[in-house]
């Protein structure tokens, strides 16, 4: 089969270098959430001005339509000549002197694109007239896909960028604030990690999200810890915790029960307060129990798509006791997925592994056919007869052991009401 | 500089690349970073959706770029177009090829040694209009797979201009075609929509010199449609035959017939002032149709790609179905574009959905989507322009109650 070529079993899945290399970028359905807009414009009072080619404009153009940021972004058009000649800067900064004119916003994201970043283009003088003119803190940023796996991700450097907003505050610990970092949709303050933080003496709570002025942000400075639910906030915990001492925990949304009961141990530790999470653990687990009678027999799939990391979530069905076939992802590895897919190697060696980019993926629906259920709307796409369950972070978030429940009822909600992958897609925007 | 805040900007060159070779089951390779390619599949090519590797991407980095690695980009190219049995590889530049400068006509020449495959490149950077890297793309076809024939056939025509990004889905070209068939002229070939019963869609494009009139409905077309003259003598016609003015002009002129005289609009819609905003060829058909058969006095036209080629003279152009008025207008901008539509005079603007987001004052607007300005935003919306169907579609919105 062509798709055996994109394909490894789990069991020889040792290294980085192991898994299928994609010669060409086959376009895999795998690229979903944290566009480097939507993350510059979590900061409050914040603009983004997007410069370059149109044709990479009008890449973040759409995720901008979609999520309904037009409002606060702006595309400044140039053409190859200009930027090769260095022609562009004076009218960069004229496009931005003039939306900065009639926009009330305090900060401006200027971001540009690969081939500012290959040219090398110095903006240090344009930023600076920009800045001293407007009174407004201008931030460059990159979408540059060419520097993928040699630096921060566009998106990471982005968040990360947040810290020049925290650095100069003045700091007064309170201990009982606690700052969660990596949201896109809020978690709710009648959530369970919101619960079990305040039942423990944290009354203060700051998300990133629910943040309408710099002011507001700012509190961040005095929290006494950090929890960081998506990797995409590492690089900002990191500075926070160097250079601010407020020390981080690294708890990325997860589905496993016994992951899950291991984070709430390491936030303890860090917060240095007891948790009671022993009633949400129990209830969850009375929840579960039902839902996953449901799923006793099917065969699984799970994308790389999904809110949280693929492999954490096959080795939560497979402790499940559920039939977890296939498993979609990239070849970009975090760090701490290596010890899950450890794990998976010793639970369920057999079970294969694709690579969502290769080419000889596009268009493969026939070898899924035996799969009932697919996590992730890129799963969906090649399962073209399973239930997709999107599990997608523009849905909602959550975290802890309700996360699981969440997913189990999303599962059993797609069995009965399936909505198909394409409106996933099309008509919801799950895959950008 | 243009600044885009409301609207979405243009689909470009190598977009208009894979536009035009969609269809034929080839392997276009935009040659970029990674995320060119994946844009262009997930938000303007919605035939991408469980399809197969056809438009990818090279997955240019920072390394490649300084240090060139030519042959590990050549190899991946030749492995993967051989082992997904293409019919053939085109190249698209992009902006980092172009700042670079990639011999991507060098590459092309090593890959057709090494694959047998037919390998063309498309010099496109990134910000021309989507129509200049289609018309590029079309003719570099051409060069490679057509031959003059031993005949021509009769009564025979061929569809220049037919992509998604100016033309939409396949289904709404249909009623163009069948006016075309049902006046008992036959299709050769259709750029680029696959004809039914094809099991090659490179054959019909092979057959494309056997035919003995073209007809051009968008400028992606026109390139094309010159060097098919050029080269082997077929005469074209340009115009979309938008309502049922636009339907019995268009056959008269395959007839080779006088077009009709003007005569009294089959519906006068209650509108003084149209504005059209869209791709130049369906724009002016639109106009053509809200004028004869809607008996709109007025109507104006904004050609979002350029049009000067549609009404350039040129050798083997027989008619063309576009009047130029005093106030039509070109440009993509939208800033120019918010200006004309909230004109005083204004009551009716046709255009693509994003446009409504610029109207400040009350006019009747008719949505008409540009797939190179919202592709799969509006790409699955209810909307015709062809033919009959098409004056159905606009009579229901004309006539329907505010």
């Amino acid at each position: 089969m062509r798709v055996d070529s994109a394909c490894i079993k789990i069991e020889n899945l040792k290294h980085k270098e192991d898994f299928p290399f994609a010669r060409l970028e086959g376009v895999g359905p795998n690229l979903a959430g944290w566009g480097v807009i939507e993350t510059c414009l979590l900061l409050p009072q914040s603009l983004c001005i997007m410069a370059g080619p149109s044709a990479c404009l009008r890449h973040s153009a759409f995720m901008a339509h979609a999520r309904g940021f037009t409002d606060r972004f702006y595309m400044l058009c140039v053409p190859e000549l200009d930027m090769t000649m260095g022609r562009h800067l004076e009218k960069v900064e004229k496009g931005i002197r003039d939306i900065a004119a009639r926009r009330q916003e305090k900060v401006i994201f200027l971001i540009v694109g690969c081939p500012d970043y290959i040219l090398g283009t110095d903006f240090t003088g344009v930023i600076e007239r920009l800045e001293k003119e407007t009174g407004k803190r201008i931030i460059l940023g990159a979408m540059a896909p060419i520097t993928i796996g040699l630096k921060d991700s566009p998106f990471t450097s982005a968040y990360s960028s947040f810290y020049g907003f925290l650095k100069h505050e003045s700091r007064q610990p309170d201990p009982e604030a606690v700052n969660i970092l990596g949201t896109f949709m809020p978690l709710s303050d009648s959530g369970e990690l919101y619960q079990v933080l305040k039942n423990a003496g944290l009354t203060h709570i700051h998300q990133l999200p629910l943040y309408d002025t710099l002011e507001q942000f700012s509190q961040m400075a005095n929290a006494s810890s950090s929890l960081v639910l998506h990797p995409l906030a590492n690089g900002l915990s990191d500075r926070m915790e160097k250079e601010m001492g407020i020390p981080a925990t690294f708890v990325p949304t997860s589905y496993g029960f016994g992951t899950i009961a291991q984070q709430y141990g390491a936030i303890a530790a860090s917060l240095g307060r007891e948790l009671d999470t022993a009633p949400f653990e129990a209830t969850a687990r009375m929840a579960a129990e039902p839902l996953l009678e449901k799923l006793k027999g099917k065969t699984i799939a799970v994308g790389c798509s999904i809110n949280g990391s693929p492999w954490e979530l096959a080795s939560a069905l497979l402790d499940f006791g559920l039939n977890v076939d296939t498993i979609f992802a990239r070849g970009t590895f975090k760090p701490y997925e290596w010890q899950i897919i450890e794990r998976l190697r010793e639970a369920a060696p057999h079970t294969r592994a694709y690579n969502v980019s290769h080419p000889s993926m596009c268009g493969e629906t026939a070898p899924f056919d035996h799969i009932d259920v697919a996590y992730g709307v890129d799963a969906g796409i090649f399962c073209a007869r399973a239930a997709n369950v999107p599990l997608s972070r523009y849905q909602e978030q959550k975290h802890g052991f309700e996360n699981t429940v969440w997913m189990l009822e999303q599962t059993c909600e797609a069995l009965e009401h399936p909505v198909s992958n394409y409106d996933w897609i099309y008509t919801r925007n799950f895959l950008i | 500089m243009k600044v885009y805040h409301k609207l979405l900007p243009l689909a470009t060159g190598y977009f208009g690349v894979s536009s035009a070779l969609y269809a034929f089951d080839g392997l276009v390779v935009v040659y970029g970073p990674a995320g060119g390619a994946w844009h262009i599949n997930i938000e303007d090519e919605p035939r991408w959706y469980r399809g197969p590797a056809t438009v990818v991407g090279a997955g240019l980095l920072e390394m490649d770029v300084i240090l060139g690695n030519d042959s590990k980009f050549i190899s991946n190219i030749a492995e993967v177009s051989t082992q997904l049995d293409r019919r053939f590889v085109a190249l698209a530049g992009t902006p980092i090829s172009e700042i670079i400068g990639t011999d991507l006509r060098g590459f092309s020449r090593t890959l057709e040694s090494r694959t047998s495959l037919p390998v063309f490149m498309v010099p496109t950077a990134g910000s021309e209009p989507y129509p200049e890297g289609a018309s590029k793309a079309f003719l570099a076809l051409a060069r490679k797979l057509m031959h003059k024939p031993e005949r021509a056939v009769k009564n025979s025509v061929n569809i220049l201009g037919a992509i998604h990004l100016s033309t939409g889905k396949k289904e709404h070209m249909e009623p163009v075609l069948q006016a075309i068939e049902g006046a008992g002229f036959s299709l050769v070939s259709v750029f680029s929509v696959p004809r039914p019963g094809q099991t090659d869609p490179l054959e019909a494009l092979r057959n494309a010199p056997s035919a003995e009139l073209n007809v051009v409905v968008s400028t992606s077309g026109l390139a094309l449609a010159d060097y098919m003259y050029a080269t082997f003598g077929i005469p074209y016609v340009v115009g979309m035959p938008v309502g049922l003015r636009g339907r019995d002009d268009l056959l008269a002129l395959l007839r080779r017939e006088p077009l009709p005289p003007p005569s009294a609009p089959a519906r006068p819609a209650p509108f003084k002032h149209a504005l059209v905003i869209g791709e130049p060829v369906l724009s002016y058909g639109l106009k053509r149709c809200l004028r004869h058969d809607f008996g709109i006095s007025r109507v104006d036209v904004v050609s979002v790609t350029p049009d000067a080629a549609l009404f350039k003279p040129a050798g083997g152009r027989q008619a063309t179905l576009a009047e130029r008025g005093a106030f039509d207008a070109c440009t993509d901008g939208e800033h120019e574009a918010a200006a004309l539509m909230n004109a005083p005079s204004v009551d009716c603007i046709i255009a693509d959905p994003c446009y409504e987001a610029l109207l400040t004052h009350p006019a009747r607007f008719i949505p008409m989507p540009h797939i190179a300005m919202s592709a799969r935003l509006n790409w699955d919306l209810p909307y015709e322009y062809a033919a009959d169907k098409g004056y159905d579609y606009l009579a229901e919105r004309l006539f329907a109650s505010a």
